[in-house]
C-alpha cells in the first residue's frame, strides 16, 4: 500500500517568527498536510503555514477537495485562512472540523476573524464550496480514515487528533500540557489515611487515557515548546517541555517522534539543542526511536 | 444524613432526592468525592455518563451539582449550560472540579452560570465550605463542622 505523507507547512507556536534565525526550522505557524493514498487530502490547522499550501494547491488544474481540521481556535492555528486561497476560488470544496463553543457556533468563528473590523473579505466571499463541521471528542471516518478526537490540556476546547488508516496512524497534538503531579508522590500509611487525604491525594490526571490515545502510532506529532526551566516558570501556558513530551511518547511506545510547534523565542541551534537533549532522554529510557524537529517543507512517509 | 429538602421541594414543586449529583466520567473520583461529601451528612449520587445527566437532574433534582469539564460524549461546559438555559434545572447550583487549570476556562465557566471553579486536586475543606454556602439559603439542617 502506498505510503501515508505527512508535510509540515507551518511547525512554529504561537506567533509567526521569520527572520535569519528560524530559517532552518521555519517561521510560520502550524499547519500539517496528511495525504493518505486516494483520497482527498487532510489539513491539521490553519496556521500562517497554510498559506503557502494554498499557493501549491491553486496551481492544481483541477479541483480540490480537502478536510481541515482545526485544533483549537488561537492565532497561529487559524490566522492563515483567510489567506488560503484555494477556499476563494469556485469549484473546490473545503470542509472545516472543529469544535463549536458552548455559545458561539463553528461556523460563527470561523467568520468572526474576517469580521471587516479585522479583514477586508468576508468568509462568504470564499467562492469555494466551504462547509463547516462542528466536532466533540469521539470518532469519525472520512472516506475510510478513522479520525479520533480527544480534549488535550490546554486552554478552552482542545483537541489533539488520531488518524487511521490501513493500519497505520498518526497523531497530532500541537498544544498540550502536562496535568498537575502533586501529591503524586505521597506514600502515607493506609492506616493514618482519613478521607479528606484520599480525596485531596487523588489526581485524576488523564495521563493514562493520553498514553492509551497516543498508543502505538507510527508518527506522533507533540508539543515540546519548553525546556524544562522555562516550563516551570510557565506552567498553565498550555504547553510541554520537552522531557514530558519523549516520556509519554515512550510510555506509549510510538515508532515516531517530531517536536512540534517550536518556542518563538527558539532560534534553529537552540531547537538543534533540545533535540539532542530528546535523543538522550529517550535513549536513557532504551527506546531509541526516530526523534526529529518538525521543519517547514519536510516531507515523512510512514 | 438528616438532610431538611422542605425548602428545595417549595421552590422546584418537586422534593430533592438527594442535595448532590456528582458527574465525573473518572469513577474512582466519583466515589472518592461521593463519600466525602457524604460524611460531611450532604446526600449524594454520581454519574459517569455525562450525556444522561442533564435526565437525572430533572428527575432527582439535587441542590448542587459538581462536574467535571473534560468528560467524553457531552463537556461539562456544555452541560452546564444546558442546566443553567433549561427553567426546571436552572436554580440548580454548579460547581466545576476540573483538572483544568487555565483562568480563561475558569472565567467561560462562570459565565455560562456556574457558581464555583475548583481545580484538582482541591483541599476537602474547600469543596465542603463552597457546598455550604450555596446551599445555605435553602438548607436549614446542621452538617458536620
Ligand atoms: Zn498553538
Amino acid at each position: 500500500m502506498d505510503p501515508i505523507k505527512i508535510k509540515f507547512w507551518g511547525v512554529r507556536g504561537s506567533i509567526p517568527t521569520p527572520g535569519p534565525r528560524t530559517l532552518r526550522y521555519g517561521g510560520n505557524t502550524s499547519c500539517v498536510e496528511i495525504t493518505f493514498p486516494g483520497i482527498p487530502r487532510f489539513i491539521v490547522d490553519a496556521g500562517s503555514g497554510i498559506r503557502e499550501l494554498g499557493k501549491e494547491l491553486l496551481a492544481s488544474p483541477n479541483p480540490e477537495k480537502g478536510h481541515i481540521f482545526l485544533s483549537h481556535f488561537h492565532w497561529d492555528h487559524i490566522q492563515g485562512l483567510p489567506f488560503f486561497k484555494p477556499a476563494f476560488k469556485p469549484g473546490n470544496h473545503f470542509i472545516i472540523y472543529g469544535s463549536d463553543e458552548p455559545n458561539v457556533d463553528l461556523t460563527k468563528i470561523i467568520s468572526m476573524q474576517m469580521d471587516p473590523i479585522y479583514f477586508p473579505v468576508a468568509i462568504q466571499d470564499m467562492g469555494a464550496k466551504v462547509e463547516f463541521q462542528s466536532i466533540q471528542e469521539g470518532t469519525i471516518d472520512i472516506d475510510g480514515v478513522e479520525v479520533q478526537s480527544r480534549y488535550m490540556n490546554h486552554p478552552g476546547y482542545t483537541f489533539g487528533f488520531r488518524f487511521s488508516h490501513g493500519g497505520k496512524s498518526v497523531v497530532y497534538i500541537s498544544d498540550n500540557e502536562p496535568f498537575r503531579q502533586e501529591y503524586t508522590q505521597s506514600e502515607v500509611q493506609p492506616k493514618t489515611v482519613t478521607l479528606e487525604d484520599r480525596f485531596e491525594s487523588f489526581v485524576d490526571n488523564k495521563e493514562e487515557a493520553l498514553i492509551e490515545f497516543i498508543a502505538g502510532a507510527d508518527l506522533l506529532i507533540h508539543d515540546t515548546q519548553y525546556f524544562p526551566e522555562e516550563y516551570e516558570q510557565r506552567v498553565t501556558w498550555g504547553h510541554s517541555p520537552y522531557t514530558y513530551t519523549v516520556d509519554i511518547a515512550v510510555k506509549g511506545q510510538v515508532k515516531q517522534l517530531i517536536l512540534f510547534h517550536h518556542d518563538p523565542d527558539h532560534d534553529d541551534a537552540t531547537v538543534d539543542k533540545m533535540v539532542d537533549l530528546s535523543r538522550e532522554r529517550l535513549r536513557k529510557h532504551n527506546y531509541a526511536i526516530p526523534c526529529n524537529p518538525a521543519q517547514e517543507g519536510a516531507v515523512i512517509e510512514i | 444524613m438528616d438532610v431538611n429538602n422542605n425548602m428545595v421541594g417549595m421552590m422546584n414543586q418537586k422534593t430533592s432526592e438527594y442535595d448532590i449529583l456528582i458527574v465525573e466520567d473518572n469513577i474512582e473520583q466519583a466515589h472518592l468525592t461521593k463519600l466525602l461529601v457524604e460524611e460531611y451528612g450532604f446526600s449524594a449520587h454520581y454519574i459517569t455518563e455525562s450525556a444522561k445527566a442533564l435526565e437525572t437532574i430533572q428527575h432527582s433534582r439535587p441542590s448542587v451539582v459538581i462536574l467535571d469539564l473534560m468528560m467524553p460524549e457531552l463537556d461539562g461546559l456544555r452541560l452546564c449550560q444546558q442546566i443553567k438555559d433549561s427553567d426546571d434545572t436552572k436554580g440548580t447550583k454548579i460547581i466545576i472540579y476540573s483538572g483544568k487549570m487555565y483562568e480563561s476556562d475558569q472565567r467561560k465557566a462562570l459565565e455560562l452560570g456556574a457558581d464555583a471553579f475548583f481545580v484538582k486536586p482541591t483541599r476537602a475543606n474547600l469543596l465542603i465550605t463552597k457546598i455550604k454556602e450555596l446551599l445555605h439559603p435553602l438548607q436549614n439542617g446542621s452538617y458536620k463542622n
